[in-house]
């Protein structure tokens, strides 16, 4: 049935969780805005057919009782002819099908529209987990996505960090504050302590710089480190 | 009426369900991929999808009528036995698309209400008391919104243990790595 097809993508976009994205279904979104396409070729070709048959009943040649030049449905209401009555049905037909297909096209768009969005807002809250650095990202979710999201991912960032040049210098102009940060978690100690799972070489902070090797525990400012926590270089511990 | 955000991937699903209809003119496409024909004739029941429904309609093309499961007689029983009901097998739509249906099926938001506030309670009375065998079968049963209620319940009370042992405050990992 017409609108099988979005229904399908419309599932697709359910499975979007804040873990996992299923792969970009390209496939299916041509199969959807071909459809469309195709439908509103067919609207056009009936409403073209309706217009030319109006023409040429007005000179007159179909029905000699008619009255009005356009066969309208509600000029002529009691016409017990049976010519006007399947004329009157056919265009009633075809009024219904035009409808049948532009609300299938509308319904194909808003289930379209759907998917992306839900897929953009996914990329969104991707980027800020890995602190806008669209390389940190790991390879089987980069894998499922398509090129224009990737693009849509690097410009996203790219325009976070226009922002921030633009207006660091009178925000902030002494600290040097880190942009990326994701602020859900409110920070509650100003050290924490933490294991490394990865290594991650040397960093560089506000005590100097420290050598973070995997298997060490390290108890360091957080601000310096919460990069590395997201990503899961590193392991915060807790003080229970 | 509620509002129905544009977006909201729930409404787009629940708009799927069928509803009856008579068809007051022929209409094409309606069959399945399968199937020898796709023209349905004039004065023919043919169950459309509720969005197709509802819009054909409003411009007379067709008359839509209310679908089984919210019939006088279908609510009668479920109000009989609310927490008993298996929503999942009769409707997993159940709450979204009366939603949807408030408008043109009278007493409808009262039934869902009653329904709803009889089978909450025991959601919440399940969820707080952990992993409970006898309590399976009604998780099993229930319909989306309340099984998305019921994860945020759980979701609650593992957030209260985590605050009692110190773990609310750790920086967890992102969930994609």
């Amino acid at each position: 049935m017409l609108g099988d097809e979005c229904f399908k993508l419309a599932k697709e976009a359910k499975d979007v969780t804040p873990d996992h994205i299923p792969a970009y279904n390209e496939e299916l979104v041509r199969l959807v805005t071909q459809e469309s396409r195709y439908l509103w070729r067919r609207v056009v070709e009936l409403i073209q057919a309706t217009e030319s048959s109006s023409q040429q009943s007005s000179s007159g040649v179909f029905s000699p009782s008619q009255s009005t030049s356009k066969p309208d449905l509600s000029s002529q209401p009691f016409s017990n002819d049976p010519a006007d009555v399947s004329r009157s049905m056919e265009s009633e037909n075809m009024q219904g099908q035009v409808a049948l297909y532009v609300h299938t096209i509308e319904r194909n768009k808003r289930c379209l529209m759907a998917y992306h969005r839900k897929r953009a807002e996914f990329l969104q809250s991707l980027l800020w987990a890995v602190h806008l650095a669209p390389t940190m990202v790991p390879q089987n979710v980069s894998q499922r996505l398509a090129p224009e999201e990737q693009n849509y991912a690097r410009e996203y960032a790219k325009l976070n960090m226009k922002y921030r040049d633009s207006v660091e210098a009178t925000l902030c102009p002494n600290d040097s504050l880190d942009w990326a940060l994701n602020g859900e978690v409110p920070p509650r100690d100003l050290l924490i302590e933490v294991r490394v799972h990865r290594d991650c070489g040397e960093i560089v902070t506000q005590s100097g710089i420290v050598n973070l090797q995997a298997g060490t525990q390290h108890y360091l400012c957080r601000s310096d480190v919460e990069h590395l926590l997201t990503i899961g270089y590193l392991e915060h511990i807790n003080p229970t | 009426m509620a509002r129905r955000d544009y977006y909201d991937i729930d409404d787009i699903l629940a708009g799927q369900e069928r509803v009856p209809c008579l068809l007051r003119v022929d209409l094409d496409g309606l069959g399945t991929a399968g199937s020898g024909t796709s023209k349905v004739q004039r004065n023919q029941r043919w169950a459309l999808p509720y969005w197709m429904g509802e819009r054909l309609d409003t411009e007379g093309f067709i008359e839509m009528s209310t679908p089984a499961v919210f019939s006088k007689r279908a609510s009668r029983m479920y109000a009989a036995s609310a927490t008993s009901m298996q929503l999942r097998a009769i409707s997993p739509h159940y709450y979204q698309f009366g939603l949807q249906l408030a408008d043109i099926v009278p007493g409808l938001p009262a039934v869902l209400r009653n329904m709803y506030m009889e089978r909450v309670q025991r959601v919440a009375q399940i969820s707080q008391q952990g992993q409970n065998v006898e309590g399976l079968e009604f998780v099993q049963s229930l319909d989306r919104t309340e099984a998305k209620l019921m994860q945020k319940y759980q979701a609650a009370q593992g957030a209260m243990a985590d605050w009692q042992h110190g773990r609310a405050y750790k920086l967890d990992k992102a969930g994609v790595f």
